[in-house]
């Protein structure tokens, strides 16, 4: 394992020596097109599509690098990823630093939401992990220059498959990066692989808790739940869920750009007063919990909020900005304080209370 | 906390802080003196209105009694016969009587105002509501947030077996 933490921080160390204004390591070929893309449904978007199919329907496995930058400090993981058609995906933590780490699998849902706020075109050719890949570039609208680039995908030209992904900040630095370092890929002819006995302690996720569609979240709205169907930075509810938890109900509304994604955990009732994470002031007192997929937790209008997202500090900061703050009612009112003091006054002389 | 305690002090000391506010208060109080004699004071003053009995002096209950507006009321309750002793009084014909009535509606008022603004001081900050039935430390809601957007957490789990349910296809399924 401590072969594996070096081989960690040598990676950290190069994505922050990378973490500057990204320089363009792609040669432009023969596909490059011109800015902006071509139509609604372009090439770039098209290969992005095959690479969403690609992975569900192939049989790969590979090691993955994923490294983030968060509030200036670098969080790192190493994954040992295996895909069976059918079967979904088997991930292994090697390595990691932080508190959580997540691989890159590219979802075909959230492509129409990429195409929607990015600008896509096939910028040119590169390789990863000792495969040639064409590179995907999804450029903000209306801005040149490096501050344009928003995201770039590394595509295999045999497989299909996303070889590296980078998310860029507006400022033009790499804040998060995922990468194959070594990529095994089976013939469509494959017969899936069972990896229960590989891995017998695995424990086996699915998705929990009650999708709901417009109709019911429009029922939770009257109820007065706060429903939110964007938030700042291009945000978009693509997703809304109700977990049925054994002490109360906890709606997840996930939100997404088509690049980085979040989600908000609300629920009736304050926050304790103490909780774990580091107190910050963002609107409010607020509780953060680094990693690669920060949390935020705060109290605002009578619900405790809790953000959970991979998206850079500035796209969490603003969304944490854009929601309620503080206790549900600032100022009761000069009669309901004049009542709750006379009461006071009256539990002080009540000598059996 | 660099202010003082303000309406803070009426629900510390009568121990409706939560554990980590009540922490806060108690080093706020650590170097704070005017705050640490608000405490005192307002410590001694519950002390004395538990240990003293409300007592209402006779002599505020006769003067009560004496003045114009009781003599009216008494007028309707009394027996007849002994009517003469109760004079009805009317109202800015006075003279002393006018003024001694003034004064004493002015004291009332001011004993009314005096309080009502005790009550405020005293009143502390709202109540908080209640709190959130499940702990956002511990509710294993990075997980939810990887099977949603695909993107999967392992923080709690050293390997994870990503279930092919959270496909989009899978979605609306509990």
């Amino acid at each position: 394992m401590s072969r594996l933490r070096l081989l960690l921080l040598v990676a950290g160390l190069g994505a922050l020596m990378t973490s500057g204004p990204v320089s363009a390591v792609v040669a432009p070929g023969p596909e490059a097109e011109a800015l902006p893309a071509a139509g609604p449904v372009s090439r770039a978007l098209v290969i992005l599509e095959s690479a969403a199919l690609a992975a569900r329907v192939r049989t790969w496995s590979g090691t993955q690098h994923v490294v983030s930058t968060r509030s200036g400090e670098p969080h790192f993981a190493v994954l040992q990823v295996q895909h069976t058609p059918g079967q979904g995906s088997t991930v292994q933590v090697l390595a990691s630093e932080g508190s959580a780490v997540a691989p890159d699998v590219l979802d075909q849902s959230l492509l129409s939401l990429l195409a929607s706020h990015y600008d896509l075109r096939v910028a040119g050719t590169g390789a990863c992990a000792g495969h040639r890949a064409r590179v995907v570039e999804a450029r903000r609208p209306g801005q040149s220059g490096p501050k344009a680039l928003a995201g770039r995908f590394w595509i295999d030209d045999a497989t299909g498959l996303v070889l590296r992904r980078d998310v860029v900040d507006d400022g033009g630095r790499v804040v998060r990066s995922s990468a194959f370092v070594s990529l095994t890929v089976g013939s469509r002819d494959d017969v899936p692989v069972s990896y229960s006995a590989a891995t017998p302690s695995a424990g086996v996720m699915h998705a929990t808790g009650q999708h709901l569609d417009d109709s019911e979240l429009q029922v939770l709205v009257a109820q007065g739940w706060p429903v939110s169907r964007e938030l700042p930075s291009g945000m978009e509810l693509f997703e809304a869920r109700m977990h049925d938890r054994a002490l109360g109900d906890v709606l997840q509304l996930s939100y997404s750009d088509g690049l980085s994604t979040l989600s908000l955990f609300v629920q009736k009732g304050e926050l304790p007063s103490s909780t774990s994470g580091t107190p910050q002031s963002v609107g409010g007192q607020v509780w953060v919990s680094p990693g690669t997929t920060e949390r935020v937790v705060w109290s605002g209008g009578g619900r405790t909020w809790t953000l959970v997202s991979d998206a850079p500090d500035a796209t969490v900061r603003s969304a944490v900005l854009a929601l309620p703050h503080g206790p549900a009612h600032q100022d009761d009112g000069m009669l309901a304080r004049t009542w709750r003091g006379m009461s006071r006054v009256g539990a002080w002389l009540n000598p059996f209370e | 906390m660099t202010a003082h305690l303000g309406a803070a002090v009426t629900a510390f000391v009568d121990g409706e802080l939560a554990d980590g506010a009540r922490e806060e208060v108690l080093v706020h109080l650590t170097h704070c003196v005017p705050c640490r004699a608000e405490v005192d004071a307002l410590r001694r003053f519950k002390q004395v209105l538990r240990a003293e009995p409300l007592v209402v002096p006779f002599d505020l209950s006769a003067r009560l009694l004496s003045t114009a507006a009781f003599a009216e009321v008494s007028a309707f309750c009394e027996d007849p016969a002994s009517r003469p002793a109760a004079r009805p009084v009317r109202w800015g014909h006075g003279g002393r009587r006018s003024h001694s009535r003034l004064r004493r509606t002015a004291v009332s008022g001011a004993l009314v105002a005096m309080g009502l603004g005790g009550a405020l001081s005293i009143a502390g900050p709202p109540p908080r509501g209640p709190v959130a039935p499940v702990d956002p430390a511990n509710a294993g809601f990075v997980l939810d947030h990887g099977v949603t957007s695909h993107e999967v957490p392992f923080t709690e789990l050293d390997v994870v077996n990503v279930s092919s349910s959270s496909s989009p296809s899978g979605r609306g399924q509990r």
